[in-house]
């Protein structure tokens, strides 16, 4: 913010014309970055987290599939967060873990867990367009979203449902392995959280859709979303996940997040 | 080693402690059971076998836990094949007590590990006999009995393992295809330890992470898993006696991340035996190797699906206990990332000095919530008289058809 007060006073000492830049001297690449500054802000602090999905798999005739998953996440300062993601169903995946270190900078580091052959695999977290366990998520989709992992540019002010009102920022990928362009996202703001996001492919064309709803407050600060909706336009299918049982300073720590432990998870 | 005994008592190495733990913990049941039809192409070399083997399987999964860091897990395995007397057996796979803590683990009981990094062949994994018998894939293991101490430490994981009884190589018998020619002799195994199975072996593996590198070291002392065979003379006929040396093994494993790209290998030195113009044991030092890589083509074609290619070189210069003396192997992972994670697996063994072949494919389709198909299917070309190996596999081009039902 310092660069803009510094722009605001050097505009105003010199003349009108420059005066009036000097209102706008906050580009739209760096109030895109400001809301996405203050959106993280928000949510220092957290410590660690739990929680259950239930994943629901559409397709355009109407068939379903359900995954149910726990998550677990510990905040790590300075760094991605680190993941864990257990399956418990479809049956024959139960027991498979995902274990993540999400990197700000370089790709994040990822281990997956086989229970059947009792095999710790390393997995390339370069393969982060591709579908999670065939839903509309992308890997990366479900990956800690941290700031430098974009670069932004507001758009608008614009109304995003009851009694809100978004800033409507685009998005674009850092990461070259990114299966986005860009992506447009809508952030509330009274309480800075993500309400939709458009994402936008290779060919910059719009892929899907994915709106959050059924916020909560937890520890009187931070807002959980208890649904996600991903729709995708060009294929028609559609998946939801219905989060339940937050919890927050369950008292996890580094140590729980370690490949040798993948094998005691239940 | 002094905290690993401090917190619990000694008492939970007796495997009696195990059955009298308070009942009011949940017991949980899980697993999977199905059914196979396995298809060869062409016609039985003998009388006892058969073109096709139909077969029953049940696997169930026993949780039961006996308090906040213990727990007790167990997988058992049966298979009824009405085709095949040998085939029709059971295992318990595991067994095993666990207890846990922040920086170490206890286990005690029966059960498998995995080790080491690359997919055609696992060198460095000597812990678990193979269950040929069950392993259309090399995937399936015995279960071993063991009292297993881990150590998870900031300089890496330490595995310490005392390895109770030694289980040989089940073979089966005529009625199973594919049959080693000459025949397996019906006289009793023979082994260089005197105490035969009832030997004592041990294991020791680290592993670390370093950033991008995974790298493990082990080293096994006991009863060689895999057999060298010796030829005798059994009712006038020819036969091959399974043989069980004494060995040491060094191993190394790794993988490292480069980009998008896994590089894999697997290092093993044995300080072992074999057997000399006398049949007599003599000590015999090797190394194997197994080093490739693995590449995912990322929806390829703007479409979700995955093309994964892997290649492996593998190297042996033990030569009488295995077909991979200087062979690549080649596979295809076509992953389809649909709900019902379609995934088809093709491999290619190619033989670097004779050109023998084997081919492999697997697929696989979940159906509903609950159900599994799988289709495996091997086979062999161009194979070479002297490849004593791939031409046991000669004549028995197979197709497995298996439907599970989880449980």
């Amino acid at each position: 913010m310092n660069t803009t007060t510094r722009i605001i006073a050097l505009g105003m000492s010199l003349s009108f014309t420059l005066f009036s830049i000097g209102i706008y001297a906050q580009t739209a690449e760096e109030k895109g970055l400001a809301i996405a500054q203050e959106a993280d802000k928000r949510d220092i602090g957290w410590g660690d987290q739990t929680s259950n999905m239930e994943m629901i798999l559409l397709n355009k005739h109407g068939d379903s599939s359900t995954r149910t998953i726990r998550t677990k996440a510990l905040e790590v300062q300075g760094d991605g967060d680190k993941s864990l993601t257990i399956f418990d169903t479809p049956r024959d995946i139960k027991g498979t873990a995902f274990l993540t270190f999400s990197h700000i900078e370089g790709p994040d580091d990822q281990w997956l867990y086989l229970p059947a052959l009792k095999r710790v695999k390393r997995i390339s977290s370069r393969n982060k367009s591709g579908p999670f366990m065939g839903s509309e998520f992308a890997y990366e989709d479900m990956s800690s979203q941290e700031v430098a992992k974009y670069t932004y540019k507001y758009l608008r002010d614009e109304p995003c449902g009851k009694n809100l009102t978004c800033f409507v920022s685009e998005r674009y990928p850092t990461d070259k392995f990114s299966g986005y362009t860009k992506q447009v996202i809508w952030i509330d703001k009274e309480e800075y959280r993500p309400i939709k996001i458009d994402f936008y492919d290779r060919k910059n064309a719009l892929l899907k859709t994915l709106t959050f709803s059924e916020y909560q407050q937890y520890l009187g600060q931070y807002w959980r979303p208890h649904k996600l909706e991903m729709v995708n336009h060009q294929t028609g299918k559609k998946s939801i996940v219905n989060s339940s049982n937050y919890q927050f300073k369950t008292g996890l720590t580094e140590s729980d997040f370690h490949k040798s432990k993948l094998k005691r998870l239940r | 080693m002094k905290t690993l005994l401090n917190p619990s008592p000694a008492g939970i190495l007796l495997s009696g402690l195990i059955f009298f733990s308070p009942p009011s913990q949940a017991l949980e049941l899980s697993g999977k059971g199905g059914g196979e039809i396995l298809t060869f192409f062409q016609e039985a070399k003998s009388p006892e076998q058969h073109p096709v083997y139909p077969s029953v399987f049940v696997e169930p999964e026993l949780y039961y836990s006996t308090g906040e860091n213990s727990e007790i897990k167990a997988k058992l395995f049966y298979r009824y094949n009405a085709n095949s007397p040998s085939q029709t057996r059971g295992d318990i796979r595991e067994l095993m007590f666990y207890q846990y803590a922040d920086e170490w683990e206890i286990h005690a009981g029966i059960g498998k590990v995995f080790w080491g990094t690359t997919e055609s062949r696992h060198l460095v994994d000597v812990v678990n006999q193979i269950d040929l018998l069950e392993s259309l894939d090399d995937e399936a293991r015995l279960g071993q009995p063991m009292l297993q101490a881990k150590l998870i430490k900031a300089w890496g994981t330490l595995d310490i393992m005392l390895l109770a009884g030694f289980r040989p190589v089940e073979f089966g018998n005529a009625d199973v295809r594919s049959q080693f020619l000459p025949p397996l002799a019906n006289q009793s195994t023979r082994y260089q330890s005197k105490d035969k199975t009832n030997t004592l072996d041990m294991a020791v593996r680290w592993n670390h992470s370093f950033d991008a590198l995974d790298l493990g070291l082990s080293y096994f002392s006991g009863t060689q898993r895999t057999p060298l065979f010796q030829f005798i003379t059994e009712q006038n006929q020819a036969k091959l006696l399974p043989v069980y040396v004494q060995s040491q093994q060094i191993g190394l494993d790794a993988q490292v991340i480069v980009n998008d790209l896994l590089l894999k290998a697997e290092f093993i030195h044995r300080d072992s035996h074999k057997l000399n113009a006398q049949n007599q044991f003599t000590r015999y030092q090797t190394n194997a190797l197994v080093a490739g890589f693995e590449y995912t083509l990322v929806g390829i074609g703007d479409s979700v699906y995955d093309l994964g290619l892997i290649g492996e070189y593998l190297y042996d210069e033990w030569e009488s206990i295995t077909p991979f003396q200087k062979d690549w192997m080649t596979g295809l992972r076509w992953v389809f990332n649909d709900t019902q994670s379609t995934e088809i697996l093709m491999g290619h063994i190619i033989d670097l000095d004779d050109q023998s072949q084997i081919w492999t494919l697997e697929a696989s389709r979940r159906i509903g919530e609950n159900w599994k198909a799988e289709l495996n299917g091997r086979w062999v070309s161009n194979v070479n008289s002297d490849n004593y190996f791939v031409k046991t596999y000669q004549q028995d081009d197979l197709i497995n058809f298996k439907v599970s039902y989880y449980f």
